[in-house]
């Protein structure tokens, strides 16, 4: 194989009422500076603490891409997916509730659905994914379709 | 199309452009960005994805991409970073509500240069008074192959004299 010893499931392997939650994370100022900072994304609500005091936050929040992004990074540590996602077909994103720093989200995914390609070797899945904080508040709902390595081929 | 190479530096208002400022079919066009193996490893270690694709060279040999690849939301925050550096949305974003339609159709690799083609859709009040734009936003590379596709959903601040509630 070369480097991928232990993978996740692959495209046969997801069967109609697959679930998954991932651990949850604490999300915190550093990581928004982290973020800001090396990807450039830089906008008031996100990095000035006076401005965001008088929006309606009252605070800086958690840039939204970012959390997409971590629960992203949430989705990978299942180990799901390890070596057998191949890339992203489509998404959609809803963000309905912002995240502050000390706020703590999980990820919790359903699988809807596959479709076969024209490529032998792959196909496509398809899943529902919310992230919520410790409230239990929906923070970000999103429709997601990747493409997924087929076992048998 | 017109397009806007700057920011309104005036007193007594935010840099950005207000809702009513706006017009659909407006657009820009952003510099451009360099991917390098430390905006992949940032990304990595940041989010927590450590898909093979992004940090295993010998599982991304074998891949379709024949080395490692950036994660297309690490192409989508650079992006949405070249954007905000226009500084054409400083101040007058609401919220972000969300995106639509995102398409991955190349991949990007170490090396490549991508920036961003952005031109507003659609303009429209919500069903409460916000001022909502759909921004269609297209990254391309150095090639000018488009590498990814989407519509960005975004709640712009009202111009103050046109608020109801002021």
């Amino acid at each position: 194989m070369g480097g991928n010893e232990c993978p996740g499931k692959y495209f046969e392997d997801w069967q109609e009422g697959d679930k998954y939650v991932t651990t949850g994370r604490t999300i915190t100022t550093t990581d928004i500076e982290i973020y800001t900072n090396n990807m450039g994304d830089y906008n008031p609500l996100y990095n000035d603490e006076e401005f965001a005091k008088k929006e309606v936050y009252g605070t800086r929040i958690v840039p939204e891409l970012l959390i997409h992004a971590i629960s992203a990074g949430q989705i990978s540590q299942t180990q799901l997916f390890q070596g057998t996602m191949l890339g992203w077909v489509k998404i959609d994103i809803d963000f309905f509730n912002s995240v502050k720093p000390g706020d703590t989200i999980i990820t919790k995914g359903e699988y809807i659905g596959k479709r076969e390609t024209e490529k032998r070797e792959q196909g496509v899945l398809d899943f529902f994914v919310e992230v919520m904080n410790q409230r239990g508040e929906i923070i970000m709902k999103s429709n997601q379709s990747i493409t997924a390595l087929k076992k048998n081929v | 199309m017109t397009m806007y190479g700057g920011a309104i530096m005036k007193e007594n208002r935010p840099v950005g452009k207000y809702f009513e400022e706006w017009n659909v079919g407006d657009g820009f066009e952003t510099n451009g960005h360099t991917i390098t193996k430390a905006d992949i490893v940032t990304f990595a270690g940041l989010s927590g994805d450590y898909n093979p694709l992004h940090t295993n060279l010998l599982y991304a040999k074998q891949s379709v991409f024949g080395e490692r690849v950036a994660h297309g939301f690490l192409i989508v925050a650079i992006a949405s970073g070249l954007i905000n550096q226009m500084r054409l949305f400083e101040g007058t974003t609401e919220a972000y509500l969300g995106i639509a339609e995102a398409k991955f159709t190349r991949g990007v690799l170490v090396g490549d240069t991508i920036r961003c083609i952005g031109n507003i859709a659609e303009k429209r009040l919500t069903s409460k008074g916000g001022g909502l734009i759909k921004l269609q936003v297209n990254v391309v590379n150095q090639r000018n192959e488009v590498c990814q596709t989407r519509i960005a959903n975004i709640l712009i601040t009202r111009r103050p004299a046109e608020n109801k509630d002021s």
